[in-house]
């Protein structure tokens, strides 16, 4: 009798979740486990249980904490590293760190658990990087593919647009985010044995092979992209940036990337179909360039050491 | 089987109700190592404060992204709402009995992949250098430069205010 009432009670969340969509499948069906929980229907255990899957599939990187987006970011940031050598002239590097860490202000994750932080890659291949948590690494090839420190800020916003949004973790495998990650130690607060230190570190290096071949091999799914360019167009207009910029950088990128080469042409759709969706919520109105001499002058500085 | 329709119907009705009764709880946790707390809801705001990881605030108001938050009884400012979590953040060692909060309301900050975990791949990876990252963080330029970084380079924000 039991079953037959929990197997009524699951068709109808079934039903509930075909009605209301995947955004609210993780409310809806909490909502309908602690009712079936609390009639008993089903007990609390069912319940917990139920409500974990639905979470992991509405989200499975939910329950990564700020904190443990940093350390994953951290480890992706050193991966890319081992790659890429970084360009590390100070004055480039803070110039670079005020734009960077401007816009990140502006956009709608203005903080993360460690902030904001900007690198230049010292390779003329065209390309950029952000790591879960606000690392966020340039190319040199891709600074000079910026011809006004407008376009740059498109960049770097683009990239924030990634950190914001959380894609890095969203590479993240199913099944990688395994309970060891989201509840071990929950209950007791103790420190953690030899093993479980072992299956997390297993898990924790399976989540960055994850990302860091999302992001140097197979390129983020089309539509993270336009997201992360919506993000720097909100962005760009929060603080007083041309918005407009992301398209002439696009254009110029246009030009210096080779079809099936490596970076950017590898990992990106082609910049025109980026520039077609951008055209879709871009007016040129939205604050047209302004023509300041001293932005002018202290960009053509730091391009001119990259 | 008439009892099961109108267990379902019943099932159904308090779904969609909870959610109205269920209002978010007013106790937030800083999620984040360091958040500034603004004088208006918004990232041009003076800063008039900040909080710690960790900190227990409570909101007050909500606009938009941002969320009044007070503490003690004290009205501090404005704290964007990303850098809060509803869940209580207990830090290594901390009361977890005395929170009286379930396992599912708690983030400990012992959890998960830690400083400890970065540790053990380092052993493991040893020509993985996470010095270049160390320095890279320690990049934080202050709010008052950032300013006038955007001053200088005539970068006005729509609202026509200055950072």
């Amino acid at each position: 009798m039991k079953n037959n009432l929990f197997l009524t009670s699951t068709l109808a969340l079934s039903v509930i979740v075909s009605l209301t969509g995947c955004e609210t499948l993780d409310q809806v069906t909490q909502s309908v486990t602690s009712v079936a929980s609390s009639t008993g229907l089903i007990n609390d255990d069912q319940a917990k249980s139920i409500n974990k899957t639905t979470t992991a599939v509405a989200k499975p990187f939910e329950g990564i904490t700020p904190s443990q987006e940093y350390y994953i970011g951290r480890t992706v940031g050193a991966t890319i590293l081992h790659k890429y050598k970084p360009y590390d002239k100070e004055e480039s590097v803070r110039y670079l760190n005020t734009l960077g860490q401007a816009l990140a202000l502006a956009s709608e994750r203005p903080e993360t658990f460690g902030g904001y932080h900007f690198m230049i890659l010292d390779t003329s291949e065209v390309n950029a990087f952000a790591a879960p948590g606000g690392l966020i690494f340039v190319s040199r090839g891709l600074i000079l593919c910026c011809k006004t420190e407008d376009a740059l800020a498109a960049v770097l916003a683009h990239e924030i647009g990634h950190v914001q949004l959380q894609h890095g973790l969203q590479a993240i495998e199913k099944g990688r985010i395994t309970s060891a990650v989201t509840t071990l130690a929950a209950e007791s607060g103790k420190n953690l044995g030899g093993q479980q230190i072992a299956e997390l570190t297993k898990s924790f290096e399976g989540a960055i092979t994850d990302i860091t071949g999302t992001l140097v091999n197979n390129g983020y799914a089309r539509k993270l992209e336009f997201q992360a360019d919506a993000a720097a167009v909100k962005t760009l207009k929060n603080i007083g940036y041309d918005p407009n910029a992301l398209v002439a950088m696009l254009e110029e990128m246009d030009r210096h990337l080779k079809p099936g080469g490596m970076g950017f042409a590898k990992t990106h759709p082609k910049p025109k179909e980026r520039i077609d969706e951008l055209r879709k919520i871009l007016r040129s109105a939205d604050h047209p360039a302004t023509l300041s001499k001293d932005r002018a002058e202290r960009f053509e500085k730091f391009a001119e050491k990259i | 089987m008439f009892i099961h329709r109108v267990l379902c119907i019943v099932c159904v009705g308090c779904a969609l109700a909870l959610p109205a009764i269920a209002a978010p709880a007013s106790g937030l946790s800083v999620q984040v190592r360091k958040a500034d707390v603004r004088s208006t809801p918004s990232f041009l705001g003076a800063i008039v404060g900040s909080l710690v990881y960790a900190d227990r605030v409570t909101q007050v108001e909500k606009k938009g992204d941002w969320i009044k938050i007070s503490r003690d009884g004290t009205p501090l400012g404005w704290v964007h709402q990303q850098s809060l979590t509803s869940k209580q953040i207990v830090l290594k060692g901390g009361e977890v009995a005395k929170t009286g909060a379930s396992s599912d309301e708690l983030a400990l900050a012992g959890k998960g992949f830690t400083e400890e975990v970065e540790k053990e791949y380092k052993a493991q990876n040893k020509d993985i250098d996470f010095a270049p990252i160390d320095r890279m963080e320690k990049i934080t330029i202050a709010p008052e430069k950032l300013a006038k970084f955007l001053k200088a380079g005539d970068v006005s924000p729509a609202a026509g205010d200055t950072l």
